[in-house]
């Protein structure tokens, strides 16, 4: 597992711990019931303050994505990845329809939403 | 129970007073004191080692109150000093032998290890040092007796920018066993800001928060925008103000407010440790209206 | 006690050195027949303690010994103390040096019984007053202490040597040649131990309240 922190994206390092190890789980590379580094272990590999890498950690297991117990470490929990990516899927669902909401009020059409959408993409990628 | 308590301690000197500073340094975790010179960080952590004594408050280490000579708990303080002290013209081994039996945990193990890691000649004397050799040897000292506490001050002056990273290493291999704290003390915010969980900021005798650094960080904003946008009543809002011909810069305590009245009229950033020390330290810098 | 041991363990480490400095002296003053216990015990014990002290303070600051895990009794303590190996190394010296002399010239150095026992007063005495000054003084004051200690043990040892050697009376006196006066030893052994306890405690009253910087 690889976990780059940016010190320039303004994004927080907790987030950015947390959705990179979120994207390894997602992704099978760190499947159900294998140990992540220790807390102090993370924080010192990245030079970054333990309790950055402690907040990461909880939101992970609110998440339901990783379980910590007390003296053993905290693993990749049991939970199914379909059930996952269905929740994901679902919040992206409920964007979607927000964005469709929005541009019926700018007096955008399907044809005009479709467009941006691959223009956005192209940039994406590019 | 924190390693470090210091409940309300006061001191009084010719031409500068700490006056009721109040803060904690917690088991298992990094704590930065910074502030600019002369806050009085130096002189809290004096107090620790009981070399000064508060007029008021109270220190607490290890849950114990520093009233008497309490002597012995300094056996579980690892002391780096701002400059050295080691008594120059003897070798780092005669200092060595010196300071070993005084600590009943001196370990020579792990002694030697952290020279040849710092690479320091034991037949050198310590006058033939450098600046950052001597800031190595006192952390080889302070680190080979099994300190529970250890406390640096201004630890990174004379170290070069390699060592400083190195240094950032050995703090969290200390307390990868969540038993050891680290207190450091520092005016210039540097690499090792990276690693520490809790903010000490004392500027002029006072406290001004002790919060994690991620809090810090997270609620403070750093609001960039015209002049036009600055009048009698936004002023006041700001903890420091730098203002230019071509607009200005400043720094407010919640990112909330600042996004209440500026956002969408100008730049709200998320603002560097660096930054909030400038800003706190600055002020409004009134001189310029008068 | 072993943390006072290890301190005056410290100040010999640090001072002893400066026995080999005074040693040509010491060697100077006998081959010009100016040696008197003084030269022999109290210059170098007296001269290894203000070393001592001053390495204590080498950066203006105390703060080796602060950090230490020892009370500042314990500290001011071990000052005392060191005291006695200083002086037991220079009754040491003085021992191989008339020995030395000896050999070359028989009879040519002679100490009495009385001399020594008034050296070792002589020293308890001096370390009495130096010691509660530099823990009272800060670094200035302590400078121009140190050299008017420094001279009156160099000047006075070498002067009360050769007025003891010029004098008769005194030579005999110090010989042990006549029967001494108790009360006036008694007395002056009391006066000497007075002064030590004064100064033990007034030492200790202030450097309990001395601030580190």
């Amino acid at each position: 597992m690889d976990i780059l922190i940016s010190n320039s994206s303004g994004e927080p390092i907790y987030a950015q711990i947390f959705s990179q190890i979120r994207q390894s789980i997602l992704t099978g590379e760190l499947p159900a019931g294998s140990s992540l580094p220790s807390i102090r272990q993370l924080a010192k590999d990245l030079q970054i303050s333990v309790i950055t890498t402690k907040r990461a950690y909880e939101e992970l297991e609110r998440a339901g994505l990783i379980d910590s117990m007390v003296g053993r470490g905290s693993f990749v929990s049991g939970v199914n990845r379909e059930f996952l990516r269905e929740q994901r899927l679902k919040a992206i669902e409920e964007n979607l329809s927000e964005i469709v909401v929005e541009s019926r009020l700018l007096g955008l059409d399907k044809q005009d939403l479709i467009a941006l959408l691959e223009s956005v993409y192209e940039e994406e990628q590019g | 129970m924190n390693t470090v308590s210091m409940e309300g301690v006061g001191k009084r000197y010719k031409g500068f007073e700490l006056s009721d500073v109040t803060f904690d340094v917690r088991k298992g975790f990094i704590t930065g004191l910074i502030g600019p010179n002369g806050s009085g960080k130096s002189t809290l952590i004096r107090m620790m080692m009981q070399m000064v004594r508060p007029d008021q408050g109270q220190v607490k280490l290890f849950g114990q109150k520093l009233d008497g000579d309490a002597a012995r708990l300094r056996e579980k303080i690892g002391y780096v000093s701002d400059e050295s002290y080691f008594y120059e013209h003897l070798t780092l081994k005669r200092m060595k032998n010196i300071l070993a039996p005084f600590y009943s945990r001196w370990d020579a193990e792990v002694f030697h290890r952290y020279l040849d890691r710092f690479e320091l000649p034991e037949n050198k004397k310590v006058k033939e040092l450098s600046k950052g050799m001597k800031m190595k040897f006192s952390l080889a000292v302070a680190l080979s007796h099994s300190a529970e506490l250890l406390i640096m001050d201004e630890p990174t002056a004379g170290l070069d920018p390699v060592f400083r990273r190195e240094l950032l290493d050995l703090l969290a291999e200390q307390i990868q066993d969540e038993n050891r704290s680290i207190l450091f003390s520092s005016h210039i915010t540097n690499d090792l800001d990276r690693i520490a969980d809790y903010i000490v900021f004392v500027n002029k005798g006072r406290l001004i928060f002790e919060e994690t650094k991620d809090t810090v960080i997270e609620r403070h904003a750093l609001v960039k925008g015209g002049k036009e946008l600055l009048d009698a009543d936004v002023r006041p809002l700001f903890i420091g103000l730098r203002e230019t011909d071509l607009g200005f810069e400043g720094l407010m305590a919640s990112r909330d407010s600042a996004q209440h009245l500026f956002g969408g009229l100008a730049l709200i950033e998320q603002p560097t440790l660096e930054e909030i020390v400038y800003y706190t330290a600055k002020g409004k810098g009134e001189q310029t209206y008068v | 006690m072993y943390s006072v041991a290890q301190l005056v363990r410290k100040d010999f480490i640090l001072s002893y050195r400066y026995l080999l400095i005074l040693i040509p002296v010491m060697i100077f003053m006998t081959w010009v027949q100016a040696g008197s216990l003084l030269v022999y015990v109290t210059l170098p014990s007296i001269f290894m303690l203000i070393a001592s002290c001053t390495f204590d303070r080498q950066n203006g600051t105390p703060r080796l010994t602060a950090s230490l895990p020892v009370t500042r009794a314990q500290i001011v303590l071990s000052k005392y103390a060191s005291l006695i190996p200083f002086t037991l190394l220079g009754i040491l010296c003085a021992f191989v040096l008339q020995m030395m002399a000896n050999l070359i010239a028989p009879a040519s150095i002679t100490f009495g019984r009385l001399e020594g026992a008034a050296v070792i007063m002589i020293n308890v005495a001096l370390a009495s007053l130096y010691l509660p000054l530099y823990f009272w003084l800060g670094p200035k004051g302590m400078q121009i202490v140190r050299l008017v200690f420094i001279m009156i043990v160099a000047t006075g040892s070498g002067a009360i040597g050769t007025w003891v050697k010029e004098s008769p009376d005194l030579q005999r006196w110090t010989n042990g040649d006549f029967a001494p006066d108790t009360a006036l030893i008694a007395g002056s052994a009391a006066g000497v131990i007075v002064l030590l306890v004064v100064s033990m405690f007034a030492s200790f009253q202030l450097y309990q309240r001395q601030e580190i910087q």
